[in-house]
């Protein structure tokens, strides 16, 4: 029997060997990096928290989904962190009152979850991430839009696709809706844009007709204006005419060739307030990231004021990037031959991954093994995958090649 | 350059159906669906389409194997499977019911139901406040209540002639069934300028106006 099956993982769980995780490392801080650049501030969140706590800022996510336990010292149930915004969102509230708003907070972490889902749903799904808090619409969806896109670019990741909705659209048609109608049906034929269904659900109801084309208002910024003509005598007009602005101000910022509308999106809506979107790129069959508006989150940690964020699922990023081609080359290294000299210590100052080892026989199976770009032996410094060699004798011929590593960005 | 459009249709009965709409929509090389040369999967211009069997569309199309696919209402719903719907076929269209034998009432209180659908059944009953044994079952469920595995069955009902040749009768509605285009959520944003297009004309080939 195989070792991995007498010491199996909980189903869901995964580790990440070597190159993976150093892949996913320089992505997260590849990321981190442009949010640190707009004034976000990492912030580090605890494992686990009161699920009391924890759920009352629970967003697109069923309760149920919760990974809960009792905890030993409290005997209160406690929740592993499922959502890194309730999470902020009671560290702004309780925490960072003293200081002036807005608050722009950041993250990395891992959310954990209960059930694994459907297609490659990870139950332990890495994230980055950021919130705005104390900032409005506009303004600071405009923002997050911004930092999104250039995060997304900053990856190497070209080809994206921000798919931009409003969750007021759609909350100020149904509460007008009679009884009759089911909302939780109507929603799920909605964000399924099954319209047959929807037709027969809404039928007779006065907006039934703007709820049905919802379905297909969805495209470039024709569908966005399309949507304004077709909603305008309806209360969901200013949500329609707002997200129209805010794919304007969106395309004057440079970004718009990123952009799509979609009227109809509906996913948290019980969650979000405002604009919504999520992130889409060739490669996993599902949004690599997603974020909006939740007005009414702070409020719920007492201490109310406008927030949006959004945050990218690394996995399904790490995906993309493969799709396009665009995951960073494979990593530099040097595996040395029983060289304790001073070239050793002048490639670890430079930087430069670099291992000992003790025979020459061994050192090209590890650096294989363990991806190593050269060996160091001798005066020579040779590249393990073709086999050329250049001279290596301290001095001059170091330099050149702490040179060429510090080019090479290792 | 981006891959061909992938889209997995159901081998067998709805093929037949779905072929002649796909010629009406103008999908050129449609025909060639039906001559079966064992192939898995075939080009039709800038389309490539894959012939599954109908439950594993759905799989194909969530994990963006597929961008688009036609499958059955009752997959959907028996796996609460959350892909965009966009179109409704009108074809393959049947109720799924609760069937028991005729002039037998099956037990008030915790009666046995034979189904393929066990998530739908289940649902079904609980909804109506009846608690049910839900027995799991993979074909020839009408087999069922005439050899006393279950009391009720709840499967899916074209004309009931099968139904009534195995003396059984129809009870209650479940829902109502059809054939719909499903499509990846990715899928539908990234490549709307060519999934667009193709629903339009599927759309006018449904509903001929």
């Amino acid at each position: 029997m195989p070792a991995s099956l007498q010491h199996p993982l909980p189903g869901g769980m995964r580790d990440l060997l070597p190159e993976e995780a150093a892949q996913r490392r320089a992505l997260a801080q590849n990321i981190l990096r442009v949010f640190g650049v707009h004034g976000y501030a990492l912030v580090t969140l605890p494992a686990f928290e009161f699920a009391e706590v924890l759920e009352r800022g629970l967003g697109v996510l069923d309760p149920a989904d919760v990974l809960r336990f009792v905890e030993p010292e409290s005997g209160e149930v406690a929740a592993l962190g499922p959502d890194m915004t309730p999470q902020i969102a009671r560290l702004i509230a309780t925490r960072l009152g003293d200081r002036p708003a807005p608050y722009r907070l950041c993250y990395e972490g891992t959310v954990l979850r209960r059930r694994s889902g459907r297609a490659r749903k990870h139950r332990q799904i890495a994230q980055v991430g950021v919130e705005l808090a104390g900032v409005g619409e506009p303004e600071g969806d405009l923002e997050l839009l911004e930092v999104a896109a250039r995060a997304l670019v900053a990856t190497g990741l070209e080809r994206f696709t921000i798919d931009l909705g409003d969750a007021g659209i759609v909350r100020s048609l149904l509460p007008a809706s009679p009884a009759s109608i089911e909302p939780s049906a109507v929603l799920r034929a909605l964000s399924r844009k099954d319209d047959a269904e929807l037709s027969e659900l809404v039928r007779g109801f006065e907006h039934a007709d703007a709820l049905v084309r919802l379905t297909a208002l969805h495209g470039g910024r024709d569908a966005a204006l399309e949507g304004v003509r077709l909603l305008a005598d309806t209360p969901a007009a200013s949500s329609a005419r707002e997200l129209l602005e805010l794919f304007d101000a969106a395309t004057a910022r440079g970004f718009g060739g990123h952009l799509v509308v979609d009227l109809g999106e509906v996913r948290g809506f019980a969650y979000y307030t405002g604009p919504i979107f999520h992130v889409f790129a060739q490669g996993p069959g599902e949004a690599i990231g997603s974020g909006g508006r939740y007005d009414e989150l702070l409020g719920r940690f007492g201490a109310p004021m406008a927030a949006a964020g959004f945050a990218l699922d690394l996995d399904r990023l790490v995906w993309a990037l493969q799709a396009a081609g665009r995951l960073a080359a494979k990593e530099h290294g040097v595996v040395a031959v029983a060289a304790s000299d001073t070239r050793v210590a002048s490639l670890r100052a430079a930087g430069v991954r670099t291992s000992v080892v003790a025979s020459s026989d061994r050192a090209w199976e590890y650096a294989r093994g363990w991806g190593y770009s050269h060996v160091l032996e001798g005066g020579h410094l040779v590249e393990v995958t073709t086999g050329k060699s250049f001279p290596a004798d301290a001095g001059p011929d170091m330099d050149c090649i702490l040179d060429w590593f510090g080019r090479k960005g290792a | 350059m981006d891959p061909p459009l992938v889209l997995a249709l159901p081998k067998g009965r709805i093929l037949k159906v779905l072929v002649p709409l796909f010629v009406r929509a103008g999908i050129d090389g449609a025909e060639a669906l039906l001559v079966d040369d064992r192939t898995l999967f075939r080009d039709l211009g800038t389309l490539r389409v894959l012939l599954l069997k109908p439950d594993d569309v759905p799989t194909y199309v969530e994990y963006g194997a597929a961008d688009l696919g036609v499958c059955g209402r009752d997959v959907l719903l028996e796996r609460s499977i959350d892909l965009y719907q966009p179109l409704d076929l009108g074809i393959g269209r049947c109720r799924m019911v609760v069937a028991g034998v005729i002039g037998q009432n099956p037990p008030a209180d915790f009666p046995r139901v034979a189904t393929k659908f066990p998530r739908l059944a289940t649902e079904h009953f609980a909804r109506r406040g009846v608690q049910a044994e839900v027995i799991y079952v993979q074909g020839s469920v009408e087999l069922a209540p005439l050899t006393g595995l279950a009391d009720l069955i709840v499967d899916i009902v074209e004309t009931g002639t099968t139904l009534a040749q195995n003396g059984l009768e129809v009870r209650e509605e479940v829902a109502f069934i059809s054939s719909v285009v499903v499509a990846n959520r990715a899928s539908y944003k990234l490549r709307q300028m060519e999934i667009g297009p193709m629903l339009t004309k599927l759309r006018a080939a449904v509903r001929p106006s």
